[in-house]
């Protein structure tokens, strides 16, 4: 059994005359340890996937599986507690509180895990260990998106949800991000599922889901991902 | 200009808590000040128009027997009308009540008189000719079930004579009558007054004594035709009291200015509020429109049109709280306020009417709202289009001024570094809340605060001031007989005699009681620190508050004038008495009778005897108790209208903290909702909340404090009567009450508002743009 296991999960809103499937009878499975891609055009349903997978809304039909346990049954305390301690998300705008030093944004993360990675070395690999007192505003975009980052990967979560993280950001910084991103799933044996719709770092996922109309369109698997730096 | 109108009406939709405290506040403070004042400027044109009606006189002078001859005299000067007449007190029995006695101000009415006219109520107007006829004060017929044609006895110094009763009637000059100078409430059962005709008078007494002269000046100097009359009346002349001071003016004058004070403080205050919270609420709607703000200026809309169409929101919201104000006002406080002025002060009717002054404070409230939106607008209109329409700045972080001093700072975790860097970024909002919580408590406390001072105070003066049981108040001849039996029938006994008169030093006056007393040991005295202290043959005890309102000191000497009299006293003040009633001087038999003056007790204080009222020197006799409770309908009387302003202002504050919460909630939407994401529990959130109201709390409380017993010292200085000194305290277990309200009222609400945590919708909140 795969460590993410997706069977028939179907989203739907209601819409003025009939409901619309944003998600449509998806089935997926998602290894820990891969660096995920899903990639598919803008209201293909990639950004309702991950809500769904992150229990940060619940499917209308259909079963989420996550290293065996059920998140469609899941209380709304015990979602909490799963996304608290399973869960890694990095936003497209960053979402980093504005009020808070880019180290007090990840130290706050890390105090939500039982045994969280240390929040001066994930900031010091993500190359911002000159940093750690600036505010957000204080940062460039692309130093946002990476104190983000450690910020969902201090938690040490299994699962790393990402969308769009590049999607703010010039191509250079953004593969500089993704690049970080990909090391992630490696070095720690993090689960990291990006969406994206730029096809071009396709080469670099061990798995490409590309989503069409809330249906899966084609999964494909890479023997040999090239890393992200020899991509651009 | 349609659109801006289907905006604003969304805008006020969408954001109507916070517009909803901004009304309320211009609803409150606007019917606070109109509820009162259409009951002081009503309180104020009926008895203006009363005084007229009844052609009150000017000023009253006071003879011993002035002759028929010196009357004539008198009348035959030019410039001013005058009228003299009998007036004494006289006991009254009828058929009501068991035969009990009460006692009526008799006044005699010349033919044709005119000056303090009676309004005939209910029965046949005056005339002379009906003999034995009485026209009868009318709360006092309804209160003890007297109808016309029923008959009364009166009786004065043994003579005795049945009246009947012609007519019911109200006089202007008894507005507010007590019976007694020592009398702070009406008890209309026990006291009236009422008119006879000369002739019934001759016929009652046997002669007739002028001893009142009323004087209304047409067209010389009040001053002048006194010294004339003073010049004509030679020895029989006694004193001159000017309408200012009669009760029936002064009493009506104090509440009506009792009643401004209090209305224009709460205003103030509430208005104050009302636009600190127009102006939060303004600059945060407008800075969530900045992009809407751009993009109307880029399709050509100018500043002004802009600035007017935000004014709106003011206006509206300002003026429609502000007219249903007014509107509430009259209808809800008015008569609740005027309920309580019923209970001391009879007119022939009363009306609630607000002056345009109401109007004018809806005004200044609405310029001022319009104002403070202009102004929260000015500073995105001030941005040209191209940087407004930019859909959100970011936030700069901001170092609180805290983080200075970096040992201290970082003992703090992370999240209370977020906590002090929030506060020091919304200043504005948290001095609001600051304010809100400390002048909630300074309200709460000036309620409580004031009942416990008035109670405190009351309990100095009836358990620990006043010894006796019964105060005896006597007639004004007392045979030895009589007053031996009152000696022998109580286990001590101590006569006094209290005169009202006017306390002089420097040419600073003031009215109060003078107390001169026989050897006894039923009132105790202490000084200002409240060490006892011993009444002695030496010198006078002046009170504490008249001492401080004509500035004198131990060792001073001041003038005492016996009021009604031509009796002038020297006397030396020899200590301050803590005393807080009655307002006035102490002084020994001894040292009165040094000072030139006669002794003639007006009541005999017993304690452990009966209450004597079988003795005929006996006039009345009442409790320790049925003083205190006296006491108590008129403190209660201040009490309600506090009570009202009280309950107001912990409404606003409730209603101040729960908007700061909802807008501060509104502007940390998305931090909360990221919060979620990264899997903090409801529960955090909401302490993390909870974090920033309790230190907003601390801080108001800490300033509250002092500021509220300030304040409380300076509200009952101000509200107090004259009569009594109610010494500002507040019990401990009141403060803990008071501090305990606020407490939780405060986390209550920010309890309720941090609910809202569970309504983030993470996904909606979180949504990027693709
Ligand atoms: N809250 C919602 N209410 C109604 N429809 C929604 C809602 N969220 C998403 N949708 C619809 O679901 C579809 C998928 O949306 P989304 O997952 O955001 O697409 P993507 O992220 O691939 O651009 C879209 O057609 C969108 O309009
Ligand atoms: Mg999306």
């Amino acid at each position: 059994m795969a460590f993410i296991e997706l069977s028939n999960v179907t989203k739907s809103y209601p819409s003025s005359d009939a409901l619309i499937n944003a998600l449509d009878g998806i089935s997926l499975e998602i290894e820990k340890g891969a660096f995920t891609v899903i990639l598919g055009p803008s209201g293909s349903g990639k950004s309702t996937l991950l809500n769904l997978i992150g229990g940060m809304d619940l499917a209308t039909s259909g079963e989420i599986i996550v290293g065996g346990d059920h998140i469609e049954t899941l209380s709304q305390y015990k979602l909490t507690k799963y996304r608290r301690e399973k869960i890694g998300f990095v936003f497209q705008f960053y979402n980093l509180i504005p009020n808070l030093t880019c180290f007090e944004n990840v130290d706050i993360a890390s105090k939500l895990s039982a045994n969280p990675i240390d929040a001066k070395e994930v900031l010091e690999m993500m190359g911002l260990q000159h940093r750690l007192k600036n505010f957000p505003a204080q940062l460039s975009g692309g130093e946002q998106q990476r104190a983000s980052m450690a910020r969902a990967l201090c938690k040490n979560p299994e699962i790393m949800l990402c969308d769009e993280p590049t999607g703010a950001l010039d191509t250079q910084t953004g593969n500089n991000v993704l690049s970080h991103l990909q090391s992630m799933s490696k070095k720690y044996e993090k689960a990291v599922i990006v969406v994206t719709h730029n096809a071009s770092i396709a080469p670099a996922a061990d798995r490409l889901i590309e989503l069409k109309d809330g249906k899966v369109e084609k999964v494909k698997d890479n023997e040999l991902p090239e890393g992200i730096s020899q991509i651009s | 200009m349609k659109y801006f109108l289907i905006k604003t009406y969304r805008d006020i939709a969408r954001n109507w808590i916070q517009f909803l405290a901004v009304f309320l506040m211009a609803l409150l403070s606007v019917a606070i000040y109109s509820g009162m004042e259409g009951v002081w400027h009503g309180l104020d044109k009926v008895s203006n128009l009363y005084y007229d009606r009844t052609n009150i006189a000017d000023f009253w002078v006071y003879a011993t027997n002035a002759s028929e001859d010196d009357i004539q005299d008198i009348a035959s000067l030019s410039g001013f009308e005058a009228e003299a007449s009998m007036a004494v007190n006289v006991s009254s029995v009828d058929a009501n009540d068991g035969g009990s006695r009460s006692f009526l101000k008799l006044r005699t009415l010349a033919d044709g008189a005119s000056l303090s006219k009676f309004l005939l109520q209910e029965g046949g107007e005056f005339s002379s000719s009906a003999n034995s006829g009485v026209w009868l004060d009318l709360s006092y017929a309804e209160a003890r079930g007297i109808r016309v044609s029923d008959e009364v006895q009166l009786s004065f110094m043994g003579q005795e004579k049945t009246f009947k009763v012609q007519g019911l009637v109200l006089g202007s000059e008894y507005i507010y009558y007590t019976g007694s100078t020592t009398e702070i409430v009406p008890n209309h059962e026990l006291y009236g007054y009422c008119f006879i005709s000369e002739q019934s008078a001759q016929e009652f007494f046997g002669r007739l004594a002028y001893n009142e002269i009323r004087v209304k000046s047409t067209s010389a100097n009040p001053d002048m035709i006194n010294d004339q009359i003073k010049a004509i009346l030679g020895d029989a002349y006694l004193d001159t009291v000017f309408k200012e001071d009669v009760p029936a003016v002064s009493q009506v004058t104090k509440e009506v200015s009792q009643m401004q004070i209090m209305a224009q403080m709460f205003s103030f205050v509430f208005i104050l509020l009302a636009l600190l919270s127009m102006y939060t609420t303004m600059s945060r709607l407008i800075d969530t429109q900045r992009t809407e703000i751009g993009l109307l200026k880029a399709l050509g809309f100018c500043n002004w049109s802009l600035r007017l169409h935000y004014a709106a929101y003011g206006l509206i919201v300002s003026a429609t709280g502000g007219l249903a104000g007014a509107l509430v006002g009259p209808l809800v406080v008015s008569p609740a306020v005027m309920k309580i002025k019923k209970a001391t002060l009879v007119l022939p009717y009363w009306e609630i009417q607000t002056s345009f002054i109401t109007y004018a404070l809806v005004g200044v409230i609405v310029v001022c709202c319009v104002l403070s939106c202009a102004i929260a607008a000015q500073r995105s209109l001030k941005e040209v289009p191209a940087v407004s329409m930019r859909n959100k700045v970011p936030k700069a972080g901001k170092m609180s001024l805290f983080e200075r001093i970096p040992f201290l700072w970082n003992i703090f975790s992370s999240e209370w570094k977020w906590i002090f860097r929030d506060i020091s970024r919304a200043k504005l909002r948290t001095a609001i809340g600051v304010v809100g919580v400390a002048g909630g408590l300074t309200l709460i406390v000036a309620g409580f605060g004031f009942s416990d001072s008035i109670s405190n105070s009351n309990d100095y003066v009836y358990h620990f001031q006043d010894g006796y049981q019964y105060k005896l108040l006597l007639n004004d001849a007392v045979s030895p007989e009589d007053a031996s039996a009152i000696d022998e029938r109580s286990s001590s006994s101590q006569w006094i005699m209290e005169k009202s008169a006017n306390f002089n030093k420097n040419g600073v006056g003031k009215k109060g009681l003078l107390s001169i007393i026989d050897q006894g040991g039923l009132l105790l005295f202490e000084d200002t620190e409240r060490n006892s202290i011993e009444l002695a043959d030496s010198g006078a005890f002046i009170t504490r508050k008249l001492a401080n309102k004509i500035g004198v000191e131990i060792g001073d000497s001041i003038q005492v004038h016996a009021i009604g009299s031509q009796d002038f006293y020297e006397m030396r003040i020899e200590n301050i008495a803590y005393s807080p009633s009655p307002q006035g001087i102490f002084v020994t038999k001894a040292y009165f009778e040094s000072v030139g003056g006669a002794f003639a007790p007006t009541s005999a204080l017993v304690e452990g005897g009966d209450n004597c009222a079988d003795i005929s020197a006996v006039k009345e006799s009442v409790t320790i108790g049925m003083q205190e409770e006296n006491m108590n309908t008129m403190s209660k009387s201040v009490m309600t209208i506090i009570r009202l302003l009280i309950l107001a202002s912990v409404l606003l504050s409730i209603v101040i903290i729960y908007n700061l919460g909802t807008l501060s909630f509104v502007e940390r939407y998305r931090e909360y909702a990221t919060m979620k994401v990264l899997g903090f529990y409801q529960n955090e959130i909401r302490a993390l909340m909870l974090r920033e109201n309790t230190l907003i709390l601390v801080v108001g409380l800490a300033l509250g404090t002092p500021i509220s017993i300030k304040f409380l010292k300076e509200y009952i200085g101000i509200v107090a009567f004259d009569s009594f000194e109610w010494i500002a305290q507040i019990n401990n277990a009141s403060f803990m009450l008071c501090a305990g309200i606020i407490i939780v009222c405060s986390v209550v609400v920010a309890l309720a508002s941090s609910r809202k945590v569970r309504k983030i919708i993470m996904v909606e909140a979180l949504k990027s743009i693709d």
